[in-house]
Formats: structure tokens, sequence, C-alpha cells
């Protein structure tokens, strides 16, 4: 108990003010992380440039489409699943080509880069190339919560301190977040990442 | 060879005038600083542990985003010939900026800002401007979080490219203050960091024109203490 009472005020949340599990089973259709990502997370159907490599990426990691599930604002800390995979081989290889055109929204749309960031997490080094690359693309071509999701994994994979505490660890059997970089302004970053607050995602881990 | 000859009028720049400070202690907070004149972006007065600081807030940066105001903005600060300057920053809102007020021109001499990195997901890069001209055309020496590096950029007819990098990389801790100094010389130029020498580049002109801070699409991050001081003329 004492010890993820420590691992919460790490993270800037106070046990005290933690949600009611009924409250945060779901996400609140009028909370504004919820009407953001609702706008940002919609598309078109058909509008990208590459349908053959969309349908490579959906089928790789499982994803559907058009639309994309809300970024929750969690993911636990678990090992890579080094199973070799020849669609996370391919976007290695283009991340390692300079110059090489990145699956970005415009080209595969929301679902395709949602599984691009999916696929990340099967390999620690396309996890940094994808980063670097969604970062690079600009505000129009990335989904925001999924970069601050993969930067805090790329951070704790470095032994870095993560920025927006989405990765969380079991301890005594509940889920906190790893340890926060300045966590006085954590909810800052994920308001500007279009993340729910962080109180309301450690209370949807552990209601699940 | 060009690094000696940029060390040595550097050299020369050891008797500077009066320091000018500005200060923002009797600005209101959550309001968009006056000493500051924000021409992209959304800067705001904070208070960071009971002292006034400049804020700019990436939350709500979106494209090609002008500061509310912007062609009052530039005439107040240009006069009848703004008109270029408005075009230019419209066409390329990428890079929020904030130009003070009471500095109207700086040539040689050295600027310094502390600042805080507080968030921004696809960037973190807050910097100092200088050398901006009336077309919007300016130079910037800042700090990227997400890159660990200094560096020099210009900005010219509408387009940002690369100058130089800072010698080495350097982490720093997010909610941390940290420092950025422009040493400027005739063409001259150096960045510092945190008080360490990182850059050593020249430009193509002598340096001439209005300086303010800088930061990159969403970035957020405070400032304070920026420090104007001018090289005394022989």
């Amino acid at each position: 108990m004492m010890r993820r009472a420590v691992a919460l005020l790490i993270a800037g949340v106070s046990v005290a003010g933690a949600q009611k599990r009924s409250a945060c089973a779901t996400p609140n259709p009028s909370a504004a992380w919820v009407l953001v990502q609702r706008t940002t997370l919609s598309e078109e159907d058909g509008a990208w440039k590459n349908d053959s490599l969309r349908r490579v990426l959906l089928t790789a990691a499982k994803v559907k489409g058009p639309n994309v599930p809300f970024q929750l604002g969690w993911e636990l800390q678990t090992p890579v699943d080094t199973t070799p995979d020849a669609t996370v081989d391919y976007l290695k290889g283009l991340a390692a080509t300079r110059g090489s055109t990145w699956p970005t929204r415009s080209l595969v749309g929301l679902a395709g880069v949602r599984a691009v960031f999916v696929l990340a997490h099967r390999d620690t080094t396309l996890a940094r190339a994808a980063l670097h690359r969604m970062m690079e693309s600009g505000l129009d071509e990335a989904i925001k919560p999924d970069v601050a999701v993969l930067e805090d994994r790329v951070r704790l994979m470095s032994g870095r301190k993560q920025l927006y505490g989405t990765q969380l660890v079991s301890i005594d059997g509940r889920l906190a977040p790893a340890a926060i970089e300045d966590s006085a302004h954590v909810d800052l970053r994920r308001e500007g990442a279009n993340l729910p607050p962080l109180a309301w995602s450690v209370c949807n881990a552990n209601s699940r | 060879m060009k690094t000696l000859c940029i060390a040595a009028a550097l050299s020369l720049a050891a008797a500077p005038l009066m320091a000018q400070t500005i200060s923002v202690d009797k600005e209101r907070e959550g309001r968009e600083p006056k000493a500051f004149v924000p021409m992209v972006g959304h800067w705001v007065i904070a208070t960071d542990e009971g002292k006034k600081v400049v804020m700019v807030d990436g939350r709500t940066w979106k494209r090609g985003q002008a500061a509310g105001g912007l062609a009052d903005k530039a005439r107040d600060l240009y006069g009848a010939s703004h008109e270029e300057f408005i075009d230019n920053v419209k066409a390329f809102a990428y890079f929020p900026i904030a130009v003070a007020r009471d500095v109207p021109n700086f040539t040689d001499g050295s600027i310094t800002v502390k600042f805080k990195m507080i968030g921004g997901t696809l960037d973190r890069a807050p910097g100092i401007m200088f050398n901006l001209k009336q077309n919007g055309d300016w130079l910037a020496i800042r700090y990227n979080g997400t890159e660990d590096n200094l560096v020099l950029w210009k900005f010219v007819n509408g387009a940002r490219s690369f100058v130089k990098r800072g010698s080495k990389n350097v982490p720093l801790e997010m909610g941390t203050w940290h420092e950025i100094k422009v040493v400027t010389k005739g063409t001259a130029i150096q960045g510092y960091l945190d008080g360490e020498l990182l850059i050593e580049s020249a430009w193509t002109d002598p340096i001439s024109g209005k300086v303010g801070l800088w930061a990159k699409t969403d970035t957020m991050a405070e400032f304070t203490d920026f420090t104007v001081t001018p090289e005394k003329k022989p």
C-alpha cells in the first residue's frame, strides 16, 4: 500500500483524489479530451493516397478503420514481442532510408498511422525511428496522443523518466505510472497531447 | 581559421554598455505580454514560484496561426512599412515569435534569456530571435528538447533552414531553468547553453534588427530575465 501511495505521489496524483471506478470505466462523452479526440480521430473513407500500404499495415497490426479508438492515455510496460514480422522489417527499412516516404496520415490515413504506432511496440529500433518520424511529420500528419504514449515508452527504454505518465507498472496488484519527469506539469502536457488527465487514466486502467 | 576569426572578433566584445533586462513584473497574469509583442502563437503572462514570466502555450497551436491583431502590432513596430512583414509571417506562421517592444535595434553585444520547458508533443523548442528584419526575415538560436541540441536557424524569404548545430548534444530536464546566450559582433555569432559555448558561426551581413522570444509549433515553455547588453563602440 505504501509503495503504491509513493508511486502515485511521484506521478503527481493524490490517493485521496483518485476517482471512483465507476467514474472512469468509460470516457465521459462531454470531457474535453473526448471531444478533441472524437474530432481528430475520425476521417472520411478513402482520404489517403496509398491504400495498398494501408491495408498491409492494418492487417499486420490488427487495426480496423477508418476511425480509430480513443487513446486512453495508458499502457502497461510489457516486454517487446520479438516475433519476426515482415511489416515491422519493412518499416525499419523505411526509417533507415534517408528521404524515404514515411506512412503519414495523408498517405495511409489515421488507421494506418495508428497501425504504425501498434507495430512500433514490437521493435525497439522501430519505436525510436517511428517516434522521430511522427514528430517530424507535424500536427496534421501524426496522432498526437499516440506520439505522447510512444515517447514515454521510448524514454523508459532509454533509462529516462517518462513525460506523460502513460506507462503503467503493477505495484502490489495496482497499476501506477512509472517515474515521471517534471510531474508538476504532467497534466498540462497531457492536455497539449489531447490525452485524458493522469488521474482518470490511472483510474481507468485499474477499473479493468 | 574561420572559427579563430570569429573568436578574435568576439573577444573584442569585452566592454558592454548598460544591460537592459526586460521586465514583465507589472503585467497581468493570463494576459498577452506588453513588453514582448506576440506576432505568431499564443503568448501569455504566467506566474512561476511568485515571479511573473512569459509563457508560450502551444496547447492551442494550429498551423499558420498568427497572433491576434497582427496588423496593428506590425504597424506599431515598423510603421508604414509593415505590410511585407505581415505577408511573410502569415505565409509561414510556423514559429511562435514575440518581439521585444523596447529594443529598437540590436547590433553587437549579447542577449540572454532563461527558459523552462514545460511541454509540447511534437516540439519543445524555446529560443532567442535576433536580426529580425522589416520583411520578416530572422535568425534564431534555440534549444530543442526533443533533439537535445542547440542550433542556429535562419528564416529568409519565407523559408527556414539550418545554419549551424551545437558542438554537442546536451539533454535538459523538463521543468528546470536553463539559459541561452547569443553573442554577436559584426557578422560573427556565438551561441551558449548554460554558459557553455556550443555554436560559432558567421552571417552574411552584420547583425542588425529587432530581437525577441522564439518557439516552435506546440512548444510550451516559460521565459524570464531576457537581457540585452549592447557592446560599447570604440
